[in-house]
């Protein structure tokens, strides 16, 4: 059947198609600004995949301009957006197209090598790392937005598409996981330092 | 299980948020996460992904907004001159089906007898009452029926392969 030719694409390059998106660009720009670099920590760190993590930024963002679905509150278009991001982790988690094992061996763009502070910082990371890489999807998405991101449980519930109320048990859970597998006793040591 | 083990573990997290160092809470509660070890516990693990969340954040290779919003718009464009494009193909796929219909059609009624088609039929096995009912119908009326028949068996495909194609 006939394609679209690369003079129609150059045409419609010109905005004389108009396509319906979520917002207008200024608007655009602005959540953009204020959620990318966190949406792209999320995506990082659920995928243990940089360069999955920049793929599917794009495809969230795509994904959100394209929803026929008003939301006039910014902190209800950043859990939406959030929402999208996971589906999209979950989906190429299915497709094993992510591999959670590669969690524990993304490395911190930009961490230079230096002092014994530094080191011992990028080690604890290293270790935080490997134990998330061991926890199950829903474990890592909740206590990344609840701990790392400061999401209220609400804007967990909204996220992932739970009920406000369960958030708080699983989350508990999640969290005695995560502190087994750190092997934290309690608080003391080189974890005071920062 | 319980799902809060320390009544003042929703104070500490609000702390360690706002703070996002222990020695920066206030003193009370720092001697509190030193004698609670579910409080230390949740510190440490708090602290370990505020840590995390700084880096991964700092260092977000994230593209401009622009370059998103292009991106976007470009790919939303190149959708909808592809759905613009689709009906043009099912509509021709019909016409293919329809062609071939009435070739069928036609076929069946420049043919001198059907007699012969209705014995190649029944060599397939079909019931013998259903070639008799056939042999009683006008020409024209077989014609038609032949060509409905073509139609109604090719169109489906024809729309399916012109949808899949894309």
């Amino acid at each position: 059947m006939r394609d679209v030719t690369v003079r129609e694409l150059e045409r419609l390059a010109t905005a004389e198609a108009d396509v319906a998106l979520a917002m207008d660009e200024d608007a655009f720009r602005a959540f953009y600004d204020r959620t990318a670099r966190s949406l792209w920590a999320y995506l990082s760190r659920m995928t243990g995949n940089p360069h999955v993590a920049d793929d599917l930024l794009q495809e969230t963002y795509y994904r959100f301009l394209r929803a026929e679905v008003r939301l006039d509150e910014e902190a209800h278009r950043r859990n939406y957006l959030f929402r999208i991001a996971t589906n999209l982790v979950r989906d190429g988690y299915r497709r094993s197209q992510t591999d959670p094992q590669a969690f524990a061996h993304t490395h911190g763009v930009g961490e230079l090598p230096g002092d014994a502070t530094m080191a011992a910082r990028a080690e604890r990371r290293a270790d935080v790392r490997s134990a998330m890489a061991q926890l199950k999807p829903r474990e890592r998405e909740l206590l990344w937005l609840a701990y790392a991101q400061g999401s209220t449980h609400q804007e967990i519930g909204e996220a992932l598409g739970l009920k406000t109320g369960s958030i708080k048990p699983l989350l508990f859970r999640a969290r005695k996981r995560l502190a087994a597998l750190l092997g934290t006793a309690g608080y003391g040591g080189d974890n005071a330092k920062r | 299980m319980r799902s809060v083990e320390c009544p003042r573990e929703d104070e500490l997290l609000a702390a360690l948020q706002r703070t996002r160092e222990l020695e920066a809470c206030p003193a009370e509660l720092q001697e509190h996460v030193a004698a609670c070890a579910s409080c230390a516990s949740l510190a440490d693990v708090v602290l370990r992904l505020l840590d995390e969340h700084h880096v991964a954040t700092a260092h977000a290779p994230v593209p401009s907004a622009g370059t998103v919003w292009f991106r976007a718009q470009m790919r939303a464009r190149h959708e909808a001159a592809q759905a613009a494009a689709r009906p043009i193909g099912i509509v021709q796929a019909i016409g293919i089906a329809c062609a071939v219909g009435l070739l069928a059609g036609g076929i069946t009624l420049l043919s001198t007898s059907v007699g012969p088609w209705l014995d190649w039929f029944g060599d397939l096995g079909l019931p013998s009452i259903e070639l008799a009912s056939l042999e009683g119908l006008a020409p024209a009326t077989l014609t038609v029926l032949v060509a409905a028949t073509m139609v109604v068996i090719l169109a489906p495909v024809a729309i399916y392969l012109s949808s899949s194609s894309e």
